[in-house]
């Protein structure tokens, strides 16, 4: 086991949120159960400081985490708690910590008495951290926004060549995108069932006369995608792009001495930078209901003054922009509870979505006309060949799935691989290979499955399908490339599509977006976490629980004139409340 | 032969808390058992001891706490720190154990069942998959569909692979026309959830977009047959999910307006699920992904149930003498309808298509003949 920690206690930390024990009329952000307190005292112990006071800043019931403010003998600090998995925070702790060692603006973390960056007590990883001065970025101005959008820059270059530990969970989205733009794509399209499904709720046609033209924006994004270097660019490897920070805006991004201080590095990991570059683009048009392609432009080059950008990667920006990040974000609330949702809130959501779209299709245009203003990066060609599995050659017109992308197989996860499977040794076993089907054929003496008429036929008493490989076809004929030679069994068999299997779909980890902020949302997300370690039963559960329509809640209808206003006001309170949130 | 078993670290064995794999090496243990000296390597579970000997069989638990890497490292540490001698060690599933155990155990001969395709690019890299190919003697899949995957990536392991089909506990899984006790257990399952006289159609597995349960969701709104109805039977992962993703949301929210009744179950654990397979008529596997081979088409064979099946990985390697349906596409609801109306529209045939596959079972898929089978891999020299 690679975790060199130090075991506190056997007691595990979780969620809050649905703790019967917290008192009532208690808010679960501000309260701590007294088991967890006990356990930062024992954290606080390893450290060498003396504690004189402890402010519960923020916690997060639904999650397990929580953040102190402790005064101590060598000055402020924080204390964390990352509810994370163990494995998966070591990934994040070591990343602040490189990100120190490289000078980023990122508090420092302080280490333990036995030199421990972490102590891991109640299943979870805590870290203390300088307290460091912070305050927000003016959102009153674009200068406060390129700024902000400028630290994001020294922060993703500096991450460059991170490489975590070994006994740490390796992160990286950067395989995923034409996962998850096949999963945003195939998404939409429930959304287009789910309104046709309830043709009687409000909302249902306006939804249905705009979904294809949404679906239509992201197929096509997704075929601009497809010809980008996307392929070229992921060969370089993890650390070469470096990290994300998946929650980056104006509050983890804060003025301090020197600059933009990022801190919450809960969520980091290897992505393209352009990733969190486009949220904040995205989201900052989003909020003032109309792309402004100067604004743009300008953050984009504020970024660029800190971390340069070659014209693949501005391209891979544009080509993120244009998928219908937006209608996607806002109306996919509605799975939940179509009736509900289209009854009540889409439609003024959907409006300016809609509403914005001229803009926003206008902006990008301009934009991605703008690719030549940067310099091309310098990425090998993959052959075409290398790209896909051996066996998938044979394919005849792989069938288009909607999650049919194909990603390449031959691109390991593992940073520093080379992409194109070395397999030279095939080409020279090919002779050999008819010799070693041979002997397997004559010592299995198993029947291959024919299509028989009756079971009775085939019985011999052992089973009706042979060994699969003494029927195949001895010695295929070598081509001409790296790869290993075809099967030519396999030209007989169904087109195969590439096998991407698709992972049981999880919540996609999602960044500080307004609409997740409201409390009944981030209630509704709290109740929809989902379990992870099975749990013993106690009693038998009755087996069948039938499906029922949620009854529709009355809900108090606010009338709204702009959402991004009112939002933005109630961001800016807490703000202010929390100017001094910290790591 | 002093044999042992090395399980996967998700889930242990005996199969207390489901699972494929689990369920498999469960069916060949007893008789394995029996014939040679077998212990069982899996990991922890607050139910069961960390160490017991069960109807001869020897279980060793380590833990994992659902961690790869840290079951690789417990099962390493076990395999040095034992006096046992092991002559056959047989993986299941995880090819980066090989390496490990081949460490640990110098002397004795390596065996892999591949049970999916976890000797894919993304999964291991080429490098170590052509050693564990090198390492193992031979390599046993559940369909040739992964036999052929593998050889795909590996072509040098032609010669060493070989399907070994899996099996079905014919005792548990029984058709309701065969024993009156099962035809109660069916009765009274069905009055319980207002099935009777009920067609019922039945999906078991997994509620994930992978599996495609929504597509036959939607093909109800083609299916003539006013009496029939939509069983679902299954969570998203094998225990009791406590929050619905959004593929289970949808799902939930296209049942909810279907045209014909859809009965959503949830989760069933491992040892209830057979009454539903009593409770019905038709099964529908809709998976849309490269499925190795669900073992659900042999516990519907069992059963008795005539089934459709979708053209997808090793699936349809189980069609076989008229006892089930092949989809083409499992994205499109049309051709799920089309079949189901003539199946339902022809009782008495799809009867007849059931126990063609209950003959089938009871023929090539148990657990007897697959422990044989294993037994005859290790035996041929």
């Amino acid at each position: 086991m690679g975790l060199e920690e130090m075991q506190v206690e056997e007691y595990r930390i979780v969620p809050w949120d649905h703790d019967e024990s917290v008192p009532i009329g208690v808010d679960r952000e501000f309260y701590i159960p007294p088991e967890i307190e006990r356990v930062a005292h024992e954290v606080i112990a390893q450290y060498d400081m003396q504690v004189s006071e402890m402010t519960l800043i923020t916690s997060k019931p639904d999650k397990g985490g929580a953040i102190w403010r402790i005064m101590t003998d060598k000055g402020p600090r924080s204390l964390k708690v990352l509810h994370r998995e163990p494995r998966r925070s070591l990934f994040c702790v070591y990343a602040q910590q490189w990100l120190v060692e490289q000078g980023a603006r990122v508090p420092a973390l302080i280490k333990t008495k036995s030199g421990q960056l972490y102590v891991e007590a109640g299943h979870k990883l805590w870290i203390v951290t300088d307290w460091i001065s912070l305050v927000p970025a003016s959102k009153v101005d674009i200068e406060g926004a390129e700024s902000l959008v400028f630290g994001l820059g020294e922060f993703h270059r500096a991450s460059r060549g991170y490489v975590p530990p070994e006994f740490a969970q390796q992160k990286s989205r950067i395989h995923h995108w034409p996962k998850y733009y096949s999963k945003m794509i195939e998404k939409i399209g429930w959304m287009r069932d789910l309104a046709k499904a309830y043709p009687d709720a409000a909302g249902s046609g306006q939804l249905l006369s705009v979904v294809d033209q949404f679906e239509s924006q992201a197929k096509e994004a997704l075929a601009k995608f497809e010809n980008s270097s996307f392929r070229r660019m992921v060969v370089k490897g993890d650390p070469y792009w470096g990290l994300v920070h998946q929650d980056y805006g104006f509050s983890n991004g804060q003025v301090g001495e020197g600059g933009i201080w990022v801190i919450d590095l809960d969520g980091v990991a290897y992505d393209f930078p352009i990733r969190d570059l486009r949220k904040m683009i995205t989201s900052m048009m989003d909020d003032m209901g109309v792309w402004d392609p100067a604004i743009m432009r300008r953050l984009i080059q504020a970024y660029h003054g800190a971390n340069p950008i070659d014209r693949e990667t501005y391209e891979l920006l544009v080509i993120d922009m244009m998928f219908p990040n937006e209608f996607y974000k806002h109306i996919k609330e509605m799975i939940f509870d179509p009736l509900l949702f289209m009854n009540t809130e889409m439609g003024p959501i959907l409006e300016r979505v809609i509403a914005t779209q001229e803009s926003k299709q206008a902006a990008l245009a301009e934009l991605e006309r703008e690719a030549e203003s940067y310099a091309p990066g310098d990425y090998e060609e993959v052959p075409a060949e290398a790209r896909t599995a051996p066996w998938m050659r044979e394919s005849v017109g792989s069938a288009l799935e909607p999650f049919g992308l194909q990603l390449d197989p031959s691109v390991p996860s593992v940073p520093g691989v080379p992409s194109v499977p070395s397999v030279p040794s095939v080409l020279s076993v090919t002779s050999e290979k008819a010799d070693s089907i041979a002997p397997a054929k004559e010592e299995s003496a198993l029947v291959v499955l024919p299509e028989i008429a009756s079971v009775a036929d085939a019985d011999v008493g052992g089973p009706i399908y042979g060994s699969p490989l003494a029927s195949e076809p001895q010695g295929a004929t070598p081509v001409a490339t790296v790869a290993p030679a075809p099967n030519p069994a396999h030209a007989e068999r169904r087109p195969v599509p590439p096998a991407t299997d698709i992972p049981a779909i999880v919540l996609p980890r999602r960044a500080v977006q307004r609409s997740n902020r409201t409390p009944r949302r981030r209630k509704r997300l709290a109740s929809r976490r989902t379990g992870v370690r099975p749990r013993r039963r106690t009693q038998a559960k009755p087996a069948v629980r039938s499906a029922t329509r949620r009854k529709a809640k009355p809900k108090k209808l606010v009338a709204r004139k702009r959402l991004n206003v009112v939002r933005r006001r109630k961001a800016g309170r807490r703000k202010v409340r929390k100017a001094v949130r910290r790591a | 032969m002093n044999v042992l078993m090395i399980c996967t670290e998700k889930l242990p064995v005996p199969n207390i808390r489901g699972g494929a794999i689990q369920t498999y090496i469960c069916g060949v243990a007893p008789m394995i058992g029996r014939r040679h000296r077998l212990t069982i390597l899996g990991r922890t579970d607050p139910d069961l001891p960390d160490v017991e000997t069960v109807d001869g069989v020897h279980y060793v638990r380590v833990r994992s706490d659902d961690s790869f890497e840290q079951y690789m490292q417990n099962v390493f540490d076990y395999l040095r720190g034992t006096q046992e001698k092991y002559d056959v060690i047989h993986i299941f599933n995880r090819p980066k154990l090989v390496a490990a155990v081949r460490q640990a155990a110098p002397e004795a001969r390596l065996f892999l069942s591949m049970h999916n395709d976890m000797f894919k690019p993304e999964k291991i890299t080429i490098g170590e998959g052509g050693e564990v190919i090198g390492q193992t003697e031979k390599i046993v899949t559940i369909s040739n569909y992964i036999g052929h995957s593998i050889c795909g990536y590996y072509p040098e392991a032609a010669p060493k692979v070989r399907t070994i089909y899996s099996g079905v506990d014919l005792s548990r899984f029984t058709p309701w026309l065969m024993s009156d006790e099962t035809r109660q257990a069916r009765e009274s399952l069905r009055e319980q959830h207002g099935l009777s006289g009920k067609k019922v159609i039945l999906f078991v597995g997994r509620l994930t977009r992978n599996k495609g349960p929504h597509v036959l969701i939607k093909a109800l709104e083609q299916v003539g047959h006013s009496d029939a109805v939509l069983v679902i039977v299954g969570g998203t992962w094998y225990h009791n999910e406590t929050a619905f993703s959004d593929y289970v949301s949808y799902m939930r929210a296209l049942a909810a307006r279907s045209k014909l009744p859809v009965l959503l179950t949830g989760y069933v654990p491992a040892h209830e699920v057979h009454r539903w397979f009593y409770a019905g008529d038709v099964f529908v596997c809709t998976s849309i992904w490269e499925e190795p081979l669900a073992r659900v088409h042999f516990e519907a064979m069992a059963a008795g149930l005539p089934f459709l099946t979708t053209a997808r990985g090793g699936n349809p390697e189980v069609i076989h003498g008229g006892n089930g349906i092949l989809i083409q596409d499992p994205n499109d609801p049309l051709e799920y309808a089309s079949h189901l109306n003539a199946l339902l529209s022809d009782i008495d045939g799809a009867r007849q298509m059931g126990m063609r596959g209950r003959q089938l079972v009871e023929r090539h898929f148990t657990w007897d003949r697959v422990a044989r089978e294993i037994m005859d891999v290790w035996e041929a020299v």
